[in-house]
């Protein structure tokens, strides 16, 4: 029962966040000067009869609130309306791009998980050169910017040495992957160098307390010692970090998707807002939203797994 | 030279403003002071006019008085650099300071009235933690219209609860000490407390993720510059003009996008490294 209760109240902090995000993208975009109507017209003036038709047909003279809860009636089941600029289905022109950003995302955050945390294990066990080599590369990867690092790269791996693609997503699998090399790479660099640091400064921590020493003078061997008594431990916060950075890689994706000219969601996401394709960019930006919030979701998950005691917390609640 | 161009007193007082940081943090500080000189007298040192095309130097391929070069437009890129420079700081200035004192406020109001007034406020800051601040600029650039004013808007917003969420933190311990007991005894009203006693006490927080804050806006600005919705070409801070010489990358004149790309990381490691020192500083436990 008290399970319930515990799933209950977090699946109803997971539906306030989402209605009060849903309710400021709607918003700000209906915020917008000017009539929607606009980029439809492309600047031609439109007979009252024809305004007055296209009106009716977007819904445009609805009161603000029927129209945020009919697109938000929309939005649970899958559809997140038409585009007026280019005449559409939102949801059609979005499914063809996420796969995609998912992919750019997914492999991205494989080198945040492996690197990330590898570098932070090595420079936490060894302290000395290992600790500050890694100490001093994550200081500067962390300062690079995505878009930073997708210019340093390019030079180095397409102008230099011809190794890998610029441009573009790729045909078949293994085509693909080499496309979104350098992609993944740029966008998980600052975020490598932040798990990293979390990582060192939790198996750190965990090395100096007592339960470890207590262990290690019991005569608990090395690996094992690590395993059990450091890297269980120090596992908490490591997924925190983790889960944070991985959440904001989906907004951070529009910056390496226009680098890179990938045709995905971020990258449509910032010419829809450019170009006022307003349906186009509530839609991505919910999208966004969503993905931030399953991981975040996902992420509580993880730390029932790993901490009995957040378990023994929620039970007592 | 310096020695004699500063007071005694200023010199004195920096010096212990900086003390503690370390080598590496004085480093840090002083990148930072040479950047901001740059930025606010740039136009002046500026041998070309940033934003105007040079005919000759792009029609006889030849860089004659340009320290850095030409862009592919033919514009001086050290003239744009330091034009550049301007742009890319007074941003997150702006934001550093619309967000530290929006959160400071915040901060101290919750964590001096307590119970369910600072529970309610942070169950608003959590939701408000699922924005992603690029998304949050995008958003407003679709509604508004692009361009630097909206983005530094959004961001401030977008930090409040960040910093609002660590002051708060120290303000709570710095709460529960004696000597506000003490201050309260003596009748001194809340708020007067707030300001005279408990802000200077958590200055040292304030001041450590204000730097920090400000590398962080500055890259999040140059990359809505870089995505095209900050700063307008042809206006340019290193984010947009890392995306307009993108195309010499491949045609072998990467040096514009380059030494722009640098700039703004050598500066966010000067305001990393320091942030990290300052923090580190104002915690007294380490």
């Amino acid at each position: 029962m008290k399970w319930v209760r515990w799933g209950a109240a977090r699946l109803a902090r997971l539906v306030a966040s989402l209605l009060i995000s849903s309710f400021v993208i709607f918003s700000a975009a209906s915020l917008a000067p000017g009539s929607p109507l606009s980029t439809f017209s492309n600047g031609r003036s439109l007979t009252p009869e024809v305004q007055e038709r296209l009106m009716q047909r977007f819904h445009l003279d609805d009161p603000f609130f029927v129209r945020y809860v009919r697109w938000l009636g929309g939005v649970v089941r899958g559809d997140f309306g038409i585009s007026i600029a280019s005449r559409d289905d939102v949801s059609r022109l979005l499914s063809g791009r996420i796969g995609i950003t998912l992919q750019l995302v997914l492999f991205a955050s494989i080198l945040i998980v492996l690197i990330g945390i590898g570098l932070g294990v090595l420079a936490g066990l060894w302290p000395g050169a290992a600790d500050s080599g890694v100490l001093v590369i994550t200081a500067t990867l962390a300062a690079i910017p995505a878009f930073v690092a997708a210019t340093l790269l390019t030079i180095v791996f397409v102008t230099k040495l011809d190794w890998l693609p610029a441009l573009g997503e790729g045909k078949g699998f293994a085509d693909r992957i080499k496309h979104l090399t350098l992609p993944a790479v740029s966008l998980a660099l600052s975020s490598v160098a932040l798990v990293a640091r979390v990582t060192r400064t939790a198996v750190r921590d965990e090395l100096s307390r007592e339960h470890v020493q207590t262990a290690e003078s019991r005569g608990i061997p090395r690996g094992r010692l690590i395993r059990r008594h450091v890297l269980r431990n120090a596992a908490v916060p490591i997924t925190t970090v983790s889960g944070v950075t991985i959440a904001s890689l989906f907004a951070l994706s529009a910056v390496v998707e226009r680098a890179f000219s990938i045709n995905g969601l971020g990258s449509y996401l910032v010419k829809a807002a450019g170009a006022k394709d307003l349906a186009v960019v509530q839609g991505i930006s919910m999208v966004v939203v969503v993905a931030f919030v399953l991981i975040n979701l996902l992420v509580d998950v993880l730390y029932l797994v790993l901490d009995p005691r957040i378990r023994a917390l929620g039970n007592r609640r | 030279m310096t020695a004699v161009l500063v007071p005694e007193r200023t010199r004195r007082r920096l010096a212990s403003r900086l003390s503690g940081v370390g080598g590496l943090g004085t480093v840090s500080a002083v990148v930072i002071a040479i950047a901001a000189i740059l930025a606010v007298v740039g136009p002046w040192i500026a041998p070309h006019e940033p934003n105007t095309t040079d005919g000759v130097t792009l029609a006889f391929k030849d860089a004659p008085g340009h320290l850095f070069g030409y862009d592919a437009n033919g514009r001086d890129v050290f003239s744009r650099l330091l034009a550049g420079a301007r742009l890319s700081m007074v941003g997150p200035l702006i934001v550093v300071a619309v967000s530290i004192a929006l959160g400071t406020m915040i901060a101290l109001a919750t964590a001096w009235r307590g119970g369910r007034f600072d529970s309610l406020v942070n169950g608003v800051l959590d939701i408000a933690f699922a924005f992603p601040g690029i998304l949050l600029a995008i958003l407003a650039a679709a509604t508004f219209g692009a361009g630097l004013p909206a983005a530094v808007i959004v961001l401030s917003i977008a930090y409040t609860p960040y910093i609002a969420r660590i002051v708060r933190g120290s303000a709570i311990q710095q709460r529960s000490q004696p000597y506000i007991a003490a201050l309260e005894v003596q009748g001194m009203s809340g708020p007067a407390i707030c300001r005279r006693h408990l802000l200077p006490n958590v200055s040292g927080v304030i001041v450590a993720q204000a730097t920090t804050l400000f590398g962080y806006a500055m890259v999040d600005l140059a990359a809505i510059s870089f995505l095209g919705l900050g700063v307008q070409p042809p206006s340019a801070d290193w984010g947009v003009m890392v995306f307009e010489n993108r195309q010499g990358l491949a045609k072998g004149a990467p040096w514009p996008a380059v030494l722009a790309g640098l700039c703004l990381v050598v500066v966010v490691i000067a305001f990393n490294v320091l942030g990290e020192r300052l923090a580190q500083r104002s915690e007294p436990s380490r």
